[in-house]
């Protein structure tokens, strides 16, 4: 039963393959591995740094740009205006009273979804 | 209806329709196919088009089929690129190649390159094409080999040559050798200087945003204000809005400020318009629907009169009959036989059943009589009856001064009501708040409880005693909230009528449906594009592309800086938001030395142009590509130096790593 169904599953998978497709072809990278996972951007990088380079060589992990310089500005979390403080409790960043107010009856959600978009939000 | 009227943006969703399965001809034969492969888009075309005939997403989507079925094997619909409809459909099953802007899996890469040779009309046993085909700057080796490999051994090409997208818009659009080429791509932002018409890889540097970020930050940020919309706010509508409704300032923190003016808000506030369905039912009056509650309560009435008169007639035929079987037993004795069946007719033993039968139906008649009667005249009734008011409000006096003076008090009551309401709602929530003042006293007074002497227990005894759970309660004074409600109610209907515009400052109420679903733009218009001068807000540690320009020029002579900064050129398809080259020209002009010469510019299409420049340079990019015997002698990570691609350096690679050669069969 089962091998009829992965033979019907070879035939619908066939039939898909376009001529110009060779139908024998198997990655290099993943034909000898059993689970046939790609490695990803972290591996291939991890793995490039194993092979013997010129010295002069660069690769696409010498190239990243280099952290910030000046200190970030701090903006308010719910309007975007320039924030001179932080609530405490939330950690939200807000430049005048009436939003701090609106930073208190936000639901916790919302707040922990403000805080993600800038990375702020320690997962403890 | 898309497009900007009386400040308001109507969004009208994208859809994108299937690509035909273009003829392939004689003409096309052995002609270069160009990949515009992007993470985001990819573009692929004849060298001989004068514009890429394909234009799609460069991802697909697995679904499975007929889910749920008994008889479902694991087979699944893959849709690829513009067979997707609708996006937002398929959103969570989305996937790609890509990892960031590198390719890393090569199946996928595989179904998107079927897709494209499919949609060109390939139609021999291999694709008897040279490729030229973009990979980011500073591609992995790794990746590139795949590449290489899968073009070579499953499709069969002749020639493969690689070029870096950004460096075809810069050749394309300026005749210049030396330049800054920013490239804000859908993954990243590349800076690139340029010497002499080659880049140099070592003073590059890659910031990890690109318009993607840009896009997701809008939709979050969006999602977040109008969590109400949550549904209605998708990705591809975040990113139309970005498109047509972003600038980047050339001055941020004044312009900042100037969205602080309310007047500036009103005057400059974009909103956008999410499509809506109005609802039937609030296009009716009051006076419509009582009209129509009045019109099914008569329907109502007269289906019921219906049916009691029908019941009444058959009523009546019974009693005729029973009667006219009474009157005829009086003439026969109990032992004839045609009493037996008139007893058996009227279904009954003796007669004195069949008499209280029959009274007990004339009863009947007549109270189904006196209820037809009393329905009739309830119909008239209701019809010249007004429903009363629910409730007889505080009477207003007439007279202005004592009216003002009455008003002031409602407003003030309602005041107290509202603030005692907000004052409650505050101790629930700093109840609920470990630490606070209200929970510690609650702790204390429960520890206090606990504690007490157990020897005799008399609590209970006194009514006091009872309120010390009002004080531990966590929600306190749940009762009389209630009533407060009702009474905040009656006060809210009272000034509703009487000054309307009172309650206007604390509850807007908006005036159309179309309204309720109105996004604001205002900050968002400038802060999204900031993004990329300061990832910071996006919680990336790396600098802005100005200050990563600035880093870059540092790494270079003073000469070769001026060199460089006569001509910063900016491409990738992030940079279609206006306002990016004054931008650069205010950075530009505070970080070069006082009275020195710069320019900037902006490629004339962001988008198209590497496709075109890859089109435009074709022989020169041909002549050095890898033909297949390269690919075996030198392997697929080779590369020729040339002005276009990468630079290239060969790797030593460690014997443990090579993948040993297997005889290929079937060919």
């Amino acid at each position: 039963m089962v091998a009829a169904e992965e033979q019907n599953e070879e035939k619908l998978t066939e039939s898909k393959i376009p001529v110009f497709h060779n139908p024998n072809f198997k990655h290099s990278a993943i034909r000898f591995s059993k689970k046939r996972v790609w490695k990803n951007l972290k591996q291939i990088l991890a793995l490039e740094k194993s092979y013997i380079w010129p010295t002069d060589a660069v690769h696409y992990s010498n190239i990243e740009a280099p952290p910030s310089f000046t200190p970030a500005k701090k903006y308010s979390d719910v309007s975007g205006l320039p924030a001179n403080y932080t609530d405490p409790l939330t950690k939200l960043r807000y430049a005048n009273s009436s939003e701090f107010q609106y930073v208190r009856g936000l639901s916790m959600d919302i707040v922990n979804g403000l805080l993600e978009i800038r990375k702020a939000n320690s997962i403890v | 209806m898309e497009g900007i009227t009386d400040n308001i943006f109507w969004i009208k969703d994208k859809r994108v329709s299937q690509d035909a399965i273009h003829p392939y001809t004689e003409a096309e034969k052995s002609i270069p196919i160009i990949i515009d492969n992007g993470s985001y888009m990819c573009r692929v075309g004849w060298a001989t088009d004068a514009e890429p005939r394909l234009v799609f997403r460069n991802c697909y989507a697995k679904q499975r089929k007929d889910r749920g079925k008994k008889n479902s094997t694991n087979d699944s619909e893959i849709l690829v690129a513009n067979d997707i409809s609708n996006i937002e459909a398929v959103r969570f099953q989305l996937k790609s190649q890509y990892d960031e802007n590198i390719v890393t899996h090569f199946e996928a890469q595989e179904l998107m390159f079927d897709y494209i040779f499919t949609h060109l009309g390939v139609n021999t046993s291999t694709v008897n094409h040279p490729i030229i085909i973009t990979e980011a700057l500073a591609n992995p080796h790794f990746s590139r080999q795949c590449m290489s490999e899968l073009l070579f051994e499953c499709y069969g090409v002749t020639n493969v040559s690689y070029c870096v997208d950004g460096l075809l818009s810069f050749h394309l659009n300026t005749k210049a050798e030396d330049g800054v080429v920013i490239n804000i791509g859908n993954c990243s932002t590349y800076i690139m200087p340029i010497l002499n018409g080659f880049v140099v890889t070592a003073n590059s540097r890659r910031i990890r945003i690109g318009g993607q970020h840009l896009v997701r930050y809008l939709w979050r940020w969006l999602q977040l204000k109008y969590p109400q919309h949550l549904n209605a706010i998708t990705l591809s509508r975040a990113e139309n809005i970005l498109y047509s409704n972003m600038h980047i300032s050339e001055n941020y923190m004044s312009e900042l400020s100037n969205w602080a003016d309310p007047d500036y808000f009103d005057k400059n506030v974009t909103k956008i318009q999410l499509p809506f369905y109005a609802q039937p039912s609030t296009t009716l009056s009051a006076e419509q629907l009582k009209e129509r509650k009045r019109e099914a309560a008569k329907r109502l009435a007269d289906v019921n009169a219906k049916k009691r008169e029908e019941r009444l007639e058959e009523d009546e035929q019974e009693l005729a009959r029973l009667v006219e079987l009474e009157e005829a037993m009086e003439e026969f004795t109990p032992d004839e036989a045609e009493y037996q069946h008139a007893l058996d007719e009227a279904q009954v033993n003796t007669l004195q059943e069949l008499q209280t039968k029959t009274s007990a139906l004339r009863q009947r008649i007549e109270k189904l009589k006196l209820k037809i009667q009393q329905a009739n005249t309830l119909i008239k009734d209701d019809e010249i009856e007004e429903p009363k008011p629910k409730r007889v409000n505080l009477s207003i006096p007439s007279d202005a001064e004592e009216r003002e003076k009455c008003l002031e008090g409602i407003k003030q009551q309602w005041r107290d009501i509202h603030a005692r309401k907000t004052a409650r709602k505050n101790r629930r929530q700093e109840m609920a708040k470990r630490r606070t003042a209200a929970s510690q006293e609650r702790m204390r007074i429960i520890s206090q409880l606990a504690k007490r002497e157990k020897k005799e227990d008399n609590f209970g005894m006194r009514d006091e005693d009872w309120d010390v759970y009002k004080a531990i309660n966590k929600d306190s004074g749940g009762s009389d909230s209630e009533e407060d409600d009702e009474k905040l109610q009656e006060l809210e209907t009272i000034l509703k009528h009487h000054s309307p515009e009172f309650l206007g400052e604390t509850t807007t109420k908006p005036i159309s449906i179309a309204e309720n679903y109105q996004l604001l733009l205002s900050i968002e218009k400038i802060r999204i594009g900031e993004l990329l001068f300061q990832p910071s807000m996006y919680g990336i540690e790396q600098g802005g592309i100005s200050s990563c320009l600035e880093y870059v020029l540092n790494l270079h002579s003073e000469e070769e800086q001026s060199r460089l900064v006569n001509n910063v050129f900016v491409t990738g398809a992030t940079a279609k938001i206006p306002g990016l080259k004054k931008r650069l020209e205010k950075d530009l002009l505070t970080m070069r030395p006082f009275q020195s010469n710069f320019n900037v510019y902006i490629a004339k299409d962001p988008e198209l142009d590497p496709w075109l420049g890859a089109r435009a340079f074709s022989t020169e990019i041909l002549e050095n590509g890898m033909s297949e015997e390269e690919y075996k002698s030198l392997g697929g990570g080779f590369l020729k130096k040339h002005k276009f691609g990468n630079e290239y350096w060969t790797p030593e690679i460690p014997p443990q790593i090579v993948v040993p050669e297997v005889p290929k069969s079937g060919q």
